[in-house]
């Protein structure tokens, strides 16, 4: 049931957490928090990607061969990609998902991405590279 | 909300007259029965505060009356959290709750069509008062009053 609330006052205040979301606050897993992080930057990327092309999702799903209903669940965040489908994605939108394993090329205006070649041996190599 | 709020985006609840905790502080304390799904809850606010903004895409619209902001968190398993979408740095939650497999739509379970009810009237609230210059969303998603 819904109080009748006054809403005569209303003041803007910080507020430190308490209860349940102050304990899961000061206890965050950091694998599992990683993950649903990394699938939102990506979902986030992909739609950065979809502004600077000035592709809407409806010529995306179309180009990509798949339901505007699937394209919409991609940009939501909760989607855990394939490489394949990152792979398609990068080379339809043109921006790279997979900088470990592909380059970026610019040819006469055309935008390639071509297999990343070298093998880094060790760590200082990437660090020189 | 301190712990929620961070750099791309600001994270506000409610507090209603008369209680000590936020409304989101509530759905936290309601829906222990759901520790994988609240988990998830804190974690998408998390990412949204620190790393990608409030894009709308994470949220699910139509959760109240057109052009109210009322929407709901995606990506939170069975559970629903209400809150308003101002743009991509401020984002104001208020409570919710279980929403079963079985029920398509919030009307046609009690508890959480009430939660959804109270969203929008405090939505009606708080658009009134930023209409009314006493609220301001700054660009940074601060809200202060005027």
């Amino acid at each position: 049931m819904v109080k009748s609330q006054n809403y005569k006052t209303m003041k803007v205040t910080k507020k430190q957490a308490t209860g349940v979301l102050g304990t899961l606050l000061a206890n965050i897993d950091e694998k599992q928090q990683a993950r649903t992080r990394t699938k939102m930057i990506v979902a986030a990327r992909i739609e950065d990607a979809l502004a600077e092309r000035k592709m809407n999702q409806k010529e995306f799903a179309r180009q990509m061969g798949r339901s505007e209903s699937e394209i919409s669940s991609w940009l939501s965040g909760e989607r855990n990609f394939t490489l394949d489908t990152l792979t398609d994605i990068s080379i339809v939108l043109r921006t790279n998902l997979l900088p470990f394993a592909m380059d970026k090329v610019e040819n006469d205006g055309e935008v390639l991405f071509k297999p990343r070649k070298t093998i880094r041996r060790s760590s200082r190599e990437l660090v020189e590279d | 909300m301190e712990g929620l709020s961070g750099e791309m985006a600001k994270v506000y609840s409610v507090t209603m007259e008369g209680d000590e905790q936020t409304l989101i502080e509530q759905f936290f304390n309601e829906n222990t029965a759901h520790m994988d799904d609240l988990i998830l809850v804190r974690d998408r606010i998390q990412t949204m505060a620190n790393y990608t903004g409030c894009r709308k895409a994470f949220f699910k619209e139509g959760e109240g009356a057109l052009a109210d902001g009322v929407v709901a968190l995606k990506g939170t398993g069975q559970l629903r959290l209400y809150g308003i979408y101002f743009n991509h740095t401020v984002v104001l939650f208020g409570s919710g709750g279980y929403k079963p497999a079985n029920i398509r739509a919030y009307e046609e379970e009690p508890q959480l069509n009430a939660k959804a009810q109270q969203m929008r009237e405090i939505a009606k609230e708080i658009n009134k008062r930023i209409n009314n210059r006493e609220l301001r969303i700054e660009d940074d998603g601060q809200i202060t009053e005027l």
